[in-house]
């Protein structure tokens, strides 16, 4: 960079930078220059046309046109004209979508450019007598007693089936499946379950309402809940605060305190649960508030790359808590929410690294209780 | 396993850890987000120094994004590709030249805060005196032909040297020198030959 001049004669270069210097750019105006800049280049090229072949190019493009809006009329929604947000995959976006972060983009700025991307994302549109289908999914850990040899860690799967009525509040019908796809963690779990005759346990459903009477088939839901951070609903999420540091007193005021976790943890974990719970519930603005609010966490720290959860990548932003991480998992190329992760630390009983819990949540709205699509 | 990188906010961005700028030039879109990540926060304040803040946010994107299209035309031997980006926001520019006319009066018209020393009087001189100055080098700046200008600011804001800015403008150095000589005349003539750099310090755009 230039060093011609000596310092005495730079004193019209030292007034001029003095008059026109400006701050640096915060990280707010880098998410909008990435976004806009990526955005424009996924855009396919405009077509060069002259003279008639232009007539002709301008009707090909608004019959495609029309038929594009049609789908995207028609399909979410059964017929609904209000754009309803498909719950898996997200948006359809034209070409190549690129990721909006990179593989090594900092926690801060990578929540402050997919809250910077968040315009297309738009919340279910329920109609009375619709019913919002949540599908959840995911695994965990835990321990059984096998006597003298302590615990053996077994890995299980759950999923959660439910219909909600009004904007997602009164539980309608839900079923649950616990202990899917149980197995030993380690090879020494299954010797431990083997040498002291334990098998692993087995998938069992509970379901509610029970239609049969066997309490062991009861789903025990006490309804109505209020709405809240652990039970969003349409027009509760709708309510919050855009602003990020109000949106995070929520989550603070709503994670509690206790002695085992520091506060910016739990309110982290909090926020993650929230968000991926209410992924589909999220207005843009809300959306935008939620990611900026977990930027301002002190600690919050990206898991280089991208990681996989129920088999889509995804940015792992994190917050460390004693011995385990609560990641959240966010989709780089819409902005939506994957998931949610625990993953071991140092000190934990397994090793670093180990993902012990993830879970995800699709919704949707449906037109009668039992259907998912 | 998974591992995790110590990253926060003072961290420096990771330059080096994802290829060379030519590496990402000829890369895809997502590593053209690598080179935006590097380069980005300059250039704004290059361009925003012309344009304005709000502005140029939309230059800037508009700069990866013309980059990423004209990137078969990025020479591979470079080692850095800022002076090429440089140019490009440079060329965008000449397009807003009314905002930037509009920023320089606007600036003329506002007398900039100032720190300045102890005693009132010489904080009202100080305060008059970085007035004027900022109306001259506005006035100089708008006045003068867009050459010198650009080669002005590439050296002043975006600290290039005459290499760099004669690749970023795609004309010879010494080309580069002669523009800047005149440029820096230009501001010279105008501005007292007493004038106190220090009276500037405190100037806000």
């Amino acid at each position: 960079m230039n060093t011609q001049q000596a310092p005495d004669e730079r004193h019209e270069i030292a007034l001029l930078r003095s008059i026109l210097d400006t701050p640096a750019p915060d990280n707010g105006s880098l998410a909008r220059m990435r976004a806009k800049a990526l955005r424009s280049m996924q855009a396919p090229p405009a077509p060069r046309y002259r003279g008639r072949v232009v007539l002709v190019a301008a009707s090909v493009t608004l019959v495609a046109g029309l038929g594009i809006a049609i789908a995207i009329a028609v399909q979410p929604t059964n017929g609904d004209s209000s754009f309803a947000l498909p719950t898996s995959g997200g948006p359809v976006r034209p070409g190549n979508p690129a990721p909006l972060v990179g593989a090594d983009t900092p926690a801060r700025e990578a929540l402050i450019t997919l809250a910077a991307h968040t315009g297309d994302l738009r919340p279910l549109a329920v109609r009375p007598g619709q019913f919002v289908y949540s599908h959840m999914r995911g695994q965990g850990m835990h321990g059984i007693p096998v006597g003298a040899d302590g615990e053996a860690q077994v890995v299980s799967e759950d999923e959660t089936k439910a219909w909600f009525a009004a904007d997602g509040l009164r539980t309608v019908r839900m079923e649950m499946a616990t202990n899917l796809n149980a197995r030993p963690w380690t090879d020494a779990d299954a010797r431990k379950l083997a040498g002291n005759g334990k098998s692993l346990p087995k998938p069992h459903t509970q379901v509610y309402p029970n239609p049969n009477g066997d309490p062991k088939e009861q789903l025990p839901v006490s309804e109505p809940k209020e709405p809240g951070v652990d039970h969003p609903t349409l027009s509760w999420v709708a309510s919050l605060p855009t602003d990020p540091e109000q949106l995070l007193a929520v989550f603070r005021a709503a994670a509690g305190t206790n002695t085992k976790h520091d506060a910016d943890y739990l309110t982290f974990k909090t926020a993650a649960s929230f968000a991926a719970r209410a992924d589909a519930l999220l207005t843009p603005a809300v959306r935008t508030a939620l990611y900026q609010a977990i930027a301002l966490l002190p600690g919050i720290r990206r898991v280089p790359g991208q990681v996989d959860l129920t088999g889509r990548a995804g940015v792992a932003i994190g917050r460390d808590g004693d011995r385990f991480r609560s990641e959240i998992i966010l989709d780089p190329v819409t902005s939506r929410v994957i998931g949610t992760r625990m993953v071991a630390t140092a000190g934990a009983d397994v090793p670093a690294g180990t993902v012990i819990a993830w879970s995800s949540t699709d919704q949707v709205v449906v037109d009668s209780v039992g259907a998912t699509s | 396993m998974t591992s995790l990188r110590s990253v926060g906010d003072s961290d420096p961005p990771a330059v080096g850890l994802s290829g060379s700028d030519a590496e990402l030039v000829a890369g895809d879109a997502e590593q053209f987000g690598v080179l935006f990540d590097r380069y980005a926060g300059v250039l704004h304040r290059y361009c925003a120094g012309r344009v304005g803040a709000g502005v140029a946010e939309d230059v800037v994107a508009d700069v990866f994004c013309l980059a990423f299209k004209q990137r078969d035309r990025y020479d591979a031997g470079r080692v850095n590709a800022l002076p090429w980006l440089y140019g490009i926001a440079t060329n965008l520019l000449r397009r807003r030249w009314r905002q930037e006319v509009a920023r320089y009066r606007a600036m003329a018209k506002v007398v900039p805060p100032l720190a300045g020393g102890d005693e009132p009087a010489q904080r009202a001189v100080e305060r008059t005196d970085a007035a004027e100055y900022v109306r001259l080098i506005t006035s100089a700046l708008e006045q003068m032909p867009r050459r010198q200008r650009d080669v002005l600011l590439l050296f002043a804001l975006a600290d290039l040297d005459y290499a760099e800015i004669a690749t970023a403008l795609g004309i010879p150095a010494g080309t580069v020198r002669s523009a800047l000589h005149r440029a820096r005349k230009r501001l010279r003539d105008v501005l007292p030959a007493d004038a106190n750099v220090s009276a500037s310090q405190e100037m806000t755009s």
